[in-house]
């Protein structure tokens, strides 16, 4: 059995994580409220950009735009978004996975990660990953930001480096549930059930589809960052709390244990001390 | 008379949600008037100044380029960003016209393209800062 002394250092050792656990708590907490906010103010505008260019993507005469029309799949392009930070649960394994899963259907991929540890994940792993990259996302996220990965993207997209394009982000439905989703981007599949009327198309639909698929993916890319910050705080606060129950339950125990070890060196003070009386009788 | 909703989704904030009588546009290729009953339809928006008319009479709104979509009487106007009157500093706009303007003409070929997308923006924004929303006021009044 560990010493008295040990004990209780270990006990102060477990309050002070326990502590620090809290405040990520709270951090994360506050954090969260701040990013649903935001997140309900972009859900709209992220999906209605994509249900207009998908829609638009249908109509007569979209498919000869370059955002449309089908390429051989030579070149697949992944923006990945995941945190920069750990200490949230499984939230970046989660979407690595995720994302890895879709990449192992043998495709010819070039990664754009967003936040550190996916870029350390598929570097880890000998993929290619692109030089740009960026950090910093997932706490604060800027429209300006999803510009410039959007526009990144499109200007592959044009220059023939990528024949598709996909966004592995995480969705979130709860503060309990998270799902990692993989969505294809480039080229514009419309969802062929819809049926809708003669819509008309100012200009006309070519020029239409060449302005309003940059700015409307780069909306959905602001919107698929939004979930994602939300998730990562959500996930963070929820492994959090769990690290704070689990801190309490060890802090128990060592309480226990310490008790005990007490309560046995007295009894055998006492023991010691009459049967020395005993002796002496 | 009846009305359509008109929404302005921008990455920040829904600007506007509202049934409204009518509403400009500025697109790629002129001004745009919409009624209710509108046909279907989409556009690519410029940078100009938004109309919207209804009980309260007009206001105007600046809007940076975005898509708007006309269906089954929605306007949904999506943009990158969106500006009343009231947010628009003028004094800060006409000296960004000025200094874009300045650097325009001193030929520094990488920033053109933006400094003619600032000289747009303020030109936009001094328009509309002309015209503040001075229904507010008679709306408390009424």
């Amino acid at each position: 059995m560990p010493s008295m002394k040990f004990i209780k250092r270990r006990i102060t050792s477990v309050k002070n994580t326990q502590q620090i656990m809290k405040a990520m708590n709270m951090v994360a907490a506050s954090k969260l409220q701040k990013a649903k906010k935001r997140l309900d103010t972009v859900r709209p505008l992220s999906l209605e950009s994509m249900r207009i260019i998908k829609n638009a993507s249908l109509c007569e005469g979209a498919s000869e735009s370059v955002f449309v029309t089908k390429r051989e799949v030579k070149n697949t392009a992944y923006v990945v978004i995941s945190g920069d930070r750990g200490l949230c649960g499984s939230y970046n394994a989660n979407i690595t996975k995720e994302a890895l899963a879709s990449m192992n259907e043998g495709k010819n991929e070039k990664i754009i990660s967003v936040g550190v540890k996916s870029w350390e994940f598929f570097k880890r792993r000998r993929k290619n990953v692109m030089q740009q990259r960026y950090v910093g996302l997932s706490d604060t996220v800027y429209y300006e930001d999803a510009e410039h990965i959007c526009n990144y993207l499109i200007r592959q997209y044009i220059a023939g480096e990528i024949d598709e394009a996909y966004i592995a982000y995480t969705h979130f439905e709860t503060t309990l549930s998270h799902v990692p989703l993989v969505v294809k981007v480039l080229p514009i599949e419309g969802d062929p059930e819809q049926t809708f009327d003669n819509t008309e198309f100012d200009p006309d639909i070519a020029a239409f589809l060449e302005q309003a698929v940059p700015a409307c993916l780069s909306m959905f890319i602001y919107g698929t960052l939004a979930e994602s910050s939300v998730c990562e705080q959500a996930a963070r606060m929820i492994s959090m709390d769990s690290a704070n129950h689990n801190a309490e339950e060890i802090i128990e125990d060592l309480t226990l244990m310490f008790n005990r070890k007490r309560q046995g060196i007295i009894t055998q003070e006492i023991n010691e001390i009459v049967s020395g009386a005993n002796a002496l009788q | 008379m009846s009305k359509f909703r008109l929404r302005i989704i921008t990455p920040d904030v829904i600007k506007v949600d509202e049934e409204v009588d009518m509403v400009i546009l500025r697109s790629m290729t002129g001004d745009m008037g919409i009624l209710p009953g509108h046909e279907a339809g989409s556009a690519v928006l410029d940078y100009g100044v938004l109309r919207i008319l209804d009980d309260s009479g007009e206001r105007r709104l600046a809007v940076y380029g975005g898509v708007a979509e006309i269906r089954n009487d929605v306007v949904t106007v999506l943009t990158s960003a969106a500006e009343w009157p009231d947010e628009i500093n003028r004094s800060d706009a006409e000296e960004d016209l000025d200094s874009a303007k300045k650097r325009l003409e001193s030929h520094h070929d990488a920033m053109e393209l933006k400094d003619q997308v600032t000289v747009r923006r303020s030109l936009v924004r001094i328009e509309v800062s002309a015209y503040p929303l001075l229904n507010k006021s008679s709306e408390s009044k009424g």
